[in-house]
């Protein structure tokens, strides 16, 4: 790994996980303690952000955070990858009237604008994190199936798959061990370059206040009760929103940085060859 | 091109008609029952009494297929049910605010195709220039930053710092400025790049370069040749940005206070108001379809490689 800017992402990216993992070490009190006396404190060595309105720490409110972004996010993108892996590649390895059923579920879906989508089954589970997570994932898995397919497809006239065929490996070695390998390498990159999007959607259901609950130390539910007071404290709305988008652009850049690179990859080996 | 038109149009009609049997029968295997819903939402006890009178009432005693039938053969007319709520037809309540999230959603959508395609295009031409640079940096804050956040730190910047627009109403201009900038930002930040890719796939070209050696004149290779090649992959994503920002609108209405379908529907969505719920996915995702239709046939008129008798 030579690429300096990648070193500095996965860093950010590694306090980012740090942070959420022992965020009960970090945080200086908890991000549910209230004291009314103390609201809005200005920013003191005792509270490094300061208080909110009702006195609890900002910066332990901001660590706490780190945990609800990065678990709803992680959930996701397994649920996504889970459903999308599973139907795009039996569709593309078994083919056929069960590829074309299959491919006709994923249109329905894409049929659909993803977020008026995702506000539907909400509409159906009700509201809360677990089921923004659930649908945020049912609105972009078909995406990800149709892509699982078409490499699945590419991967299957492949040489080597059909030289493992005739020495006689099984049909779950084959996909095991050579299509999914290059199913995933494809599919982790664009599942990277939208993590941050799909983190924005569920920050954006957190503000109609159909995902996550106050007074749950999430960073959208932050903003929101950061809102009403924006004339006096902005600074309180400043720190969750950074927040986010600090994360948000990570995984974006490092998410564009792996692409670069596969595709570097790619072109050397093809054109030696 | 007529035919195939009227072949795009025709359809629609399954399309549709796949869409409303999926969201009739999503909602039925939802854990919710609409009965105890409808009680909950008209503040009457759920005894079992009630939820039996309710039944016959709504109709969700008889079988599966006829209520859907019973609902389909009413929404085709318009009529979409009493919404739980507010016991007013469900769909006159969606029309009412209806005009403002479609106002709101292609002024955006205009914004998105003024501020993306110029900026894309000069950065291509420009490449790795001090303007190329800033572009890139313009699209990467605006493909990190949520959307409503952003709205907040415009409304304290130009409401309660400059004091030169208002934070929410209807009355003027000034009033759209806010929530056209926050929905639109997102896209135009990633639709700039869009542009920009295709931009300088086909200024490096190979048939640019051969125009250019025989001595076409520069602006003509650019106008006709690269320009148009190079719009159609942004035609294509106009359509994907058309559904983030209906989508986006709901966000920006709750916001800026519009009176959209926004904070309608989020209320409907927490209580449960089914008939308003299934009257706003028909309208949202046959106005997706309709303008994906519309993008489709501008394609197709643009690119003569494809074939629409097929």
């Amino acid at each position: 790994m030579k690429d300096k800017g990648l070193i500095i992402l996965f860093s950010i990216l590694a306090l980012i996980i740090l942070s959420a993992l022992f965020a009960p070490f970090i945080a200086p009190y908890s991000p549910y303690e209230v004291d009314i006396t103390n609201k809005f404190a200005p920013v003191t060595s005792s509270h490094i952000l300061g208080t909110d309105h009702l006195g609890r720490d900002v910066f332990s409110r901001i660590i706490y955070g780190t945990r609800m972004s990065l678990i709803s996010i992680l959930a996701t993108i397994f649920l996504v990858l889970l459903f999308s892996l599973i139907v795009g590649s039996i569709a593309g390895f078994r083919g056929g009237l069960f590829d074309s059923i299959l491919m006709r579920i994923c249109d329905v879906f894409l049929t659909f604008p993803t977020f008026i989508l995702a506000l539907f089954f909400i509409g159906v589970l009700g509201v809360g994190l677990v089921n923004v997570i659930i649908a945020i994932a049912l609105t972009h898995w078909a995406w990800y199936a149709r892509i699982v397919r078409s490499i699945v497809l590419e991967t299957k006239q492949k040489n080597y798959v059909t030289a493992a065929k005739c020495l006689g490996s099984s049909r779950l070695k084959i996909i095991l061990k050579h299509i999914m390998p290059k199913v995933l390498s494809q599919v982790i990159i664009l599942a990277t370059l939208d993590l941050g999007h799909m983190m924005l959607h569920v920050a954006g259901l957190s503000f109609l206040g159909l995902g996550v609950q106050a007074p749950t130390a999430e960073w959208g539910v932050m903003i929101n009760d950061a809102a009403p007071y924006i004339r006096e404290h902005p600074e309180l709305m400043l720190y969750p929103g950074i927040c986010i988008f600090i994360t948000v652009a990570v995984f974006n850049s490092i998410g564009e940085k792996l692409r670069d690179i596969y595709e570097a990859a790619q072109y050397s080996r093809e054109s030696e060859i | 091109m007529i035919k195939y038109i009227i072949k795009r149009l025709l359809l629609i009609i399954p399309v549709m008609f796949a869409v409303s049997f999926i969201v009739f029968t999503v909602l039925r295997l939802g854990p919710v029952d609409p009965a105890q819903a409808y009680l909950l939402n008209s503040r009457i006890p759920p005894t079992e009494e009630a939820l039996s009178v309710t039944r016959a009432e709504l109709g969700l005693d008889k079988p599966f297929f006829t209520q859907y039938a019973l609902w389909l053969k009413g929404a085709v007319q318009l009529d979409f049910g009493l919404s739980y709520m507010t016991k007013r037809d469900a769909f006159g309540d969606l029309m009412y605010y209806f005009p403002t999230t479609l106002k709101v959603t292609f002024l955006a959508m205009i914004v998105v195709i003024i501020v993306s395609i110029p900026l894309g295009i000069l950065g291509a031409v420009k490449k790795d220039s001090l303007a190329d640079k800033l572009i890139k940096f313009f699209s990467f804050i605006g493909v990190s930053t949520p959307s409503f956040w952003f709205g907040f730190l415009l409304i304290y910047v130009f409401t309660l710092k400059l004091n030169i627009l208002p934070p929410f109403g209807l009355d003027g201009i000034s009033n759209w400025i806010m929530p056209i900038l926050t929905l639109g930002l997102m896209s135009s930040a990633i639709n700039t790049r869009i542009t920009r890719t295709s931009f300088l796939e086909h200024i490096n070209n190979r048939s640019v370069w051969y125009l250019k050696v025989n001595g076409v004149q520069k602006s003509t290779i650019m106008g006709k040749y690269v320009l148009k090649n190079s719009m159609l992959p942004v035609i294509t994503s106009l359509g994907m940005h058309f559904g983030e920002l209906i989508g986006g609108a709901v966000v920006v209405e709750v916001l800026f206070a519009l009176p959209g379908v926004g904070r309608y529907v989020v209320s409907s969505i927490t209580n449960h108001d089914y008939p308003v719920i299934q009257c706003f996915m028909i309208l949202m995702t046959g106005v997706f379809i309709i303008v994906n239709l519309i993008i489709d046939i501008i394609y197709v008129y643009l690119n003569p490689k494809i074939k629409y008798g097929a």
